[in-house]
């Protein structure tokens, strides 16, 4: 088995916008750090992908970005979810658990019918 | 507004800023490869091991740049606008390759568009009105026994023309059309330039299904009325919406305009393009009526073609002499029923079989320049062999190098297009003046044929003077008040009173102010003072003289044109040329123009 898990397609977005809602505004690599931290090094993540997320979400209009100054002072660029982005956070979050639960279930069972 | 609108407006808008957001991503990238090395020296490596798994960390950046361009950005179009720019500079670098292929496409698309210009006009337009395909022409031919020569007849009496529409069983409607010789129209009391008329049937819009741009179409509860064409209307009133109700009269009888019929509309005859349609209840129709009949839906030509005949023949019987073949010294009459969906021409069947057999031979010469444009192409590309080589080794894909090839073909395509609306211009002009044509076809005055326009430098004097040319005359007339006094029929010869200074005419025809490629003069263009000049006629009309009452000689050439200028009505004539033989018959000139002629009569 992988000791560490590639990211499905598409999911990298809902991490990021999962991250924004619960930190604030964060810079790319505050954003990389968080997710690698939450999922206990257990995603692989090139963080450089994830400005590609970054552009995607914000051509959707769910996050927004604004430069700022970052911890160590040093000019950054922070992106913060937009009320557009929570209500898609909200969606995508009970579209996953479901598609979980779901796959969780066939998966317990061994796809056997009850 | 959805995901995809949003995303596809930040995308366009990225496209412009492209610059900044590059900049803005190269500072984001520091920021963030500075802050993982910052990380990495705290976990206690030396600043060269932090740096470099900083940089495998975030990953290539050249990658990332790509990526995120791509993503933000619209790369197609992008890579496009690239390649064009690319394009352009190696095609500048090869001056004489690209001269060579553009004049070759050029040459073969604009011989091609030239010919298919007239193809399409002449043989495949239809005319715009209702079902054209079933529209058909009823003639008659006598064929003499003893010369052998073949009479056609498409002019019948308005009686002949209301028995076969009340007892015809084939044809679901009956039209019919006669243009009015040399009519004089006089709109508020003034007479207009010659203009075209047709009398037509009552039924003649309603049952052909003409659009009508405005107004309404004639009626059976219709007194006489009248129907403007598009160009007379825009030409005449300026597109006035007020021209409706106005009254004005042809040949002493008053018509009421009730409306302006659709701009694609010019009439049933390709060399003809009238400006007024006339009915009344009682349709006069002067001596004769053309007919148009529509087909029944099932009924077939060959079956219009027997019950025509058989029409024809008991008119025959019941009215001799109303209809061709009626009399035992006439030889016997075939009633033909000809397709006429795609307009009337005398034309047509004179020039269809050459135009198509040109037309094939032009493709052949096309597909023949494009064989050698893409052999040079196929050349080119072979020594180009190293740009590709080091272009392919920086990265570039196949289809990449693809476009590129694509992109730089196009770009030689537009040129080549460019240069041949040019060739295609002045290749419908040449095929013309090859052409023995009979009369002016209507297809040139369409008006998306206005681009032949050409100028000739200088102005014609008087402010909107009414300007005539052609058959040798010339007449201008200037009003009161600047405003321009339009006399038709006053032609200054020997019998005009030189008292009446108005109307002021000389051999030949005005130029100096800009003409069209007929060489019509532009009256709209005219400038008050200037001086005008005059061309000679290279075949004078008899019975034409100038101004100043002397007569040319036949066949005055440049030469014999007396050098010194002329003063007529205040301005100064001077002599600067031949006028084209082709137009010295004053009915080839369309009405629309102010500065057509009438025929003289002597």
């Amino acid at each position: 088995m992988h000791s560490k898990l590639d990211i499905l397609q598409g999911t990298l977005d809902l991490m990021v916008l999962r991250t924004l809602s619960t930190l604030g505004p964060l810079h790319g690599y505050g954003i990389a750090r968080r997710i690698e931290l939450v999922s206990g090094d257990h995603v692989i993540l090139n963080q450089g992908t994830i400005y590609t997320s970054l552009v995607r979400l914000q051509q959707r209009g769910w996050i927004r970005s604004k430069w700022g100054v970052s911890d160590n002072n040093r000019r950054a660029k922070f992106y913060a979810i937009t009320r557009l982005g929570e209500k898609q956070l909200v969606a995508e979050t009970e579209h996953w658990e479901r598609l979980a639960a779901v796959m969780g279930r066939v998966l317990s069972t061994g796809g056997t019918t009850q | 507004m959805s995901d995809r609108l949003r995303t596809l407006w930040s995308r366009c808008r990225a496209v412009v800023t492209r610059d900044r957001l590059d900049r803005e991503f190269d500072e984001e990238l520091t920021t963030h490869l500075e802050l993982l090395v910052d990380e990495y020296c705290r976990s206690g490596r030396s600043h060269q091991d932090a740096r470099r798994e900083a940089l495998r960390t975030l990953g290539r950046l050249e990658l990332l740049r790509e990526t995120h361009r791509e993503q933000r950005g619209m790369p197609l179009i992008e890579a496009v606008a690239q390649d064009l720019r690319y394009a352009v500079r190696m095609l500048w670098k090869s001056p004489a390759f690209t001269a060579v292929v553009t004049l070759s496409l050029a040459l073969g698309i604009g011989a091609s568009a030239a010919l298919f210009s007239l193809v399409d006009d002449l043989l495949l337009r239809s005319l715009p009105v209702r079902e054209p395909d079933r529209l058909l022409q009823v003639q008659v031919r006598q064929t003499s026994t003893v010369f052998g020569i073949t009479k056609i007849s498409t002019s019948f009496p308005s009686a002949a023309f209301d028995f076969i529409r009340t007892h015809n069983q084939v044809f679901s409607e009956i039209v019919g059309f006669n243009a009015l010789d040399r009519p004089v129209v006089m709109i508020d009391g003034i007479a207009e330039p010659a203009r075209q008329v047709e009398e037509v049937s009552q039924n003649f819009f309603r049952d052909l299904g003409v659009p009508t741009a405005s107004g309404r179409t004639p009626d059976s509860s219709d007194g006489p009325v009248a129907i403007m064409s598009h160009r007379f209307w825009r030409s005449r009133f300026e597109g006035s919406s007020s021209v409706s109700g106005r009254s004005l009269s042809i040949d002493g009888q008053s018509y009421t305009v009730i409306g302006v019929a659709a701009p694609q509309f010019l009439g049933l005859s390709l060399e003809s393009a009238p400006d007024l349609w006339i009915s009344s209840a009682g349709l006069s129709a002067g001596p004769s009526l053309q007919m148009i009949a529509r087909l029944k839906s099932g009924a077939t030509p060959s079956q219009a073609q027997a019950g025509l005949e058989l029409l024809f023949n008991q008119l025959a019987r019941a009215r001799p002499g109303i209809v061709p073949g009626g009399r035992r010294d006439e030889p016997p009459a075939h009633v033909m029923a000809l397709a006429a969906g795609k307009g009337l021409s005398a034309l047509r069947a004179q020039y269809e079989r050459p135009l198509l057999a040109l037309t094939g031979l032009v493709t052949l010469v096309l597909l023949i320049t494009c064989t050698n444009v893409g052999n040079l192409l196929m050349v080119r590309n072979a020594a180009r062999r190293r740009e590709v080589a080091v272009r392919t080794a920086l990265g570039a894909g196949r289809s990449r190098l693809v476009q590129q090839y694509l992109v730089e073909s196009a770009l030689l395509a537009v040129l080549g297009g460019t240069l041949a609306l040019g060739f295609a211009r002045s290749g419908v002009s040449f095929i013309l003046s090859m052409l023995p044509l009979p009369a002016m076809p209507r297809w040139l005055d369409l008006p998306r044929r206005r681009s032949h326009v050409g100028l000739r430098g200088g102005c014609v004097a008087g402010e909107r003077a009414a300007l005539r040319a052609g058959s040798g005359v010339a007449c201008r007339t200037g009003g009161s008040h600047g405003r321009p006094e339009i006399q038709p029929g006053r032609y200054l010869d020997e019998t005009q009173p030189p008292a009446r200074p108005r109307a002021a005419c000389v051999p030949g025809r005005l130029v100096g102010a800009p003409v069209d490629r007929r060489g019509i003069v532009r009256p709209d263009a005219a400038k008050p003072g200037a001086p005008g000049r005059w061309l000679q006629s290279r075949q004078p009309v008899a019975g034409l003289t100038g101004h100043s009452g002397k007569r040319l000689p036949r066949g005055a050439g440049r030469r014999t044109l007396p050098p010194a200028a002329r003063a007529c009505d205040g301005n100064t004539w001077r002599p600067v040329g031949h006028r084209h033989p082709q137009y010295r018959d004053a009915t080839r000139y369309h009405p629309d123009d102010h500065a057509h002629p009438r025929p003289h009569r002597t």
